[in-house]
């Protein structure tokens, strides 16, 4: 199935969604962002874009999240056809090293949250790319 | 009869009452080695040695006298070669043509003596296990008393380290995120302002906010060295210290930083908290250095035994320590900040640090159940101990 240009991104605070807003608004938007503010909500937007044949780019996937945490997402999105093949980056302040070995062992980015901007340009240019191959 | 006496296989002999031999039987002459001729008309003492002797004087013949008979009477009869021959004796006394004369009768008794001795032996051995079994009852309610003494504290130990694991999760979690928002939004702030006068402000505000960043790192240092055991295995000390060095000395690059240490036998730690503990030591002695551009710091080493017990009063278990001095030649400290230099943000200078190097170092000595201390004086420099238990394989090393 083609994907969109479109990056979801899963995050339940607020201020962490708008700081994405600025930094890829910054960086150029050659891609859509959309925005989730927990796993669930996530999956609803993944069930309808895949009616409608219209899957994300890339998931971009906080851990620390009410409802449905980013590992319970996680496990439902790789669970689910379709879905499964859509490229995932784990984006936290989690410093928790269980945590990192975990999604590393399974192949999957691993990204702490930055301290400055530049950092956060950087990783956001990186998720676009991504998004690109 | 008489006759007959003279061959009974036991010992026959009669005396007056004051000891004269009057007759004696062959199994007494051959058991003693005399001839009959040899024994009669002679005091019976000189066939007794003298313990028996005096018994018979004061006990023996006195009881024989009074009742007319005695029976089962140990005595030692002495030998015409000096050995002793262990005998017991029945007696009685008698009326014969009108004189007192007292008839002897006995068997030798060569193993009785052996036999008291194992009973005296047993008897003993039995005490001795009577206290040992007390002594051991002692011991086993002391362990009892320590064993619910213990667990009355790791059930402490569990809630505090409990408590602790949700501070730390405030700690890296909930006090990291709001600093690292701050952070960025501010930086945004910085890049957006067209404002010159709020610029300066602006600048505060990431100074402060990066400070908080510092002091919230150390904490989490801190709380994480509280948390985690030592992964322990055999370090080479060298090593560490030139890599602490190494480290140093890209952090400061205009001081030459100058160690002269004694050879480092292996110690068993962490060796990511060992390596912190030697940063932070020569770390303090570059920052709080004298010259401007060189320092140098002695580390020397000495092999000693010490009490491995550090809480229980009178209990003394004295094992192999490593105790290194780290002296530099800086600015020190007032030495009466001696015993406070390793509470947590003790800040001993106003040119730097945050206070959180030397508590980090009591964290990780004590870690190893270890000891350290520091001892300065204002102008002349600062010594810190440390203290390290070595284990068995590194004990063998050579210092």
């Amino acid at each position: 199935m083609e994907r969109s240009r479109t990056i979801l991104y899963i995050e339940d605070d607020a201020e962490d969604r708008e700081l994405m807003q600025h930094t890829a608004k910054q960086v150029g938007e050659s891609v859509n962002f959309v925005y989730a503010e927990n796993g669930l909500k996530a999956l609803e937007y993944l069930t309808v874009a895949k009616n409608n044949l219209r899957l994300p780019c890339l998931i971009v996937l906080d851990l620390n999240m009410p409802v449905l945490d980013g590992k319970e997402t996680f496990y439902k999105i790789k669970n689910e056809p379709m879905l499964e093949t859509i490229p995932i980056v784990i984006f936290t302040s989690s410093s928790n090293p269980g945590d990192r070995s975990l999604f590393e062992s399974l192949g999957v980015g691993f990204i702490t949250k930055p301290y400055n901007l530049s950092d956060m340009s950087n990783i956001v240019r990186g998720m676009i790319d991504l998004c690109n191959k | 009869m008489g006759k007959l006496f003279e061959h009974a296989p036991c010992i026959y002999f009669s005396a007056s009452d004051d000891g004269t031999l009057l007759e004696v039987n062959n199994f007494l002459c051959a058991s003693l080695g005399y001839d009959a001729a040899e024994l009669t008309g002679k005091n019976m003492d000189t066939i007794l040695t003298t313990p028996s002797r005096i018994f018979r004087q004061t006990h023996f013949f006195p009881l024989l006298k009074l009742q007319g008979f005695t029976e089962e009477i140990y005595l030692t009869m002495l030998k015409s070669n000096e050995e002793p021959l262990p005998v017991l004796i029945n007696a009685v006394r008698k009326q014969v043509d009108d004189m007192p004369v007292c008839l002897y009768t006995g068997i030798v008794v060569h193993n009785r003596k052996k036999f008291e001795e194992e009973l005296i032996s047993a008897k003993k051995s039995a005490e001795a296990a009577l206290y040992e079994n007390v002594a051991l009852a002692e011991i086993k309610a002391e362990l009892q008393r320590h064993i619910e003494v213990l667990d009355k504290q790791i059930h402490q130990a569990e809630k505090q380290n409990h408590e602790l694991r949700q501070f730390n999760h405030v700690v890296g979690h909930h006090l990291q995120e709001p600093v690292r928002k701050l952070t960025l939004f501010n930086s945004l702030l910085q890049q957006q302002n067209k404002d010159a006068d709020s610029t300066p402000l602006i600048n505060k505000i990431a100074a402060v906010t990066g400070q908080m960043r510092e002091v919230l790192s150390d904490l989490q240092k801190y709380l994480w060295l509280q948390e985690t055991l030592p992964n322990k295995k055999m370090i080479e000390l060298d090593k560490l210290i030139d890599g602490a060095a190494e480290k140093l000395s890209s952090e400061f690059p205009g001081v030459e930083l100058h160690i002269e240490k004694d050879h480092m036998p292996p110690v068993e730690g962490d060796e990511e908290q060992l390596q912190l503990l030697f940063y932070h030591l020569l770390s303090n002695a570059v920052r709080f250095r004298k010259d401007p551009v060189r320092v140098i710091v002695t580390i020397s080493v000495t092999a000693l035994k010490l009490n491995q017990f550090r809480y229980i009063a009178e209990k003394y278990k004295y094992t192999d320590f490593l105790r290194l001095c780290v002296k530099d030649e800086g600015i020190g400290f007032d030495g009466a900040f001696n015993n406070r230099a390793f509470e947590i943000f003790r800040r001993l200078h106003n040119e730097s640090g945050r206070g959180v190097g030397l508590t980090l170092c009591k964290k990780i000595v004590d870690n190893h159940l270890g000891n350290i201390k520091i001892e300065s004086e204002q102008g002349k420099g600062a010594m810190v101990t440390v203290e390290l238990p070595l284990n068995v394989v590194a004990k063998n090393a050579v210092i």
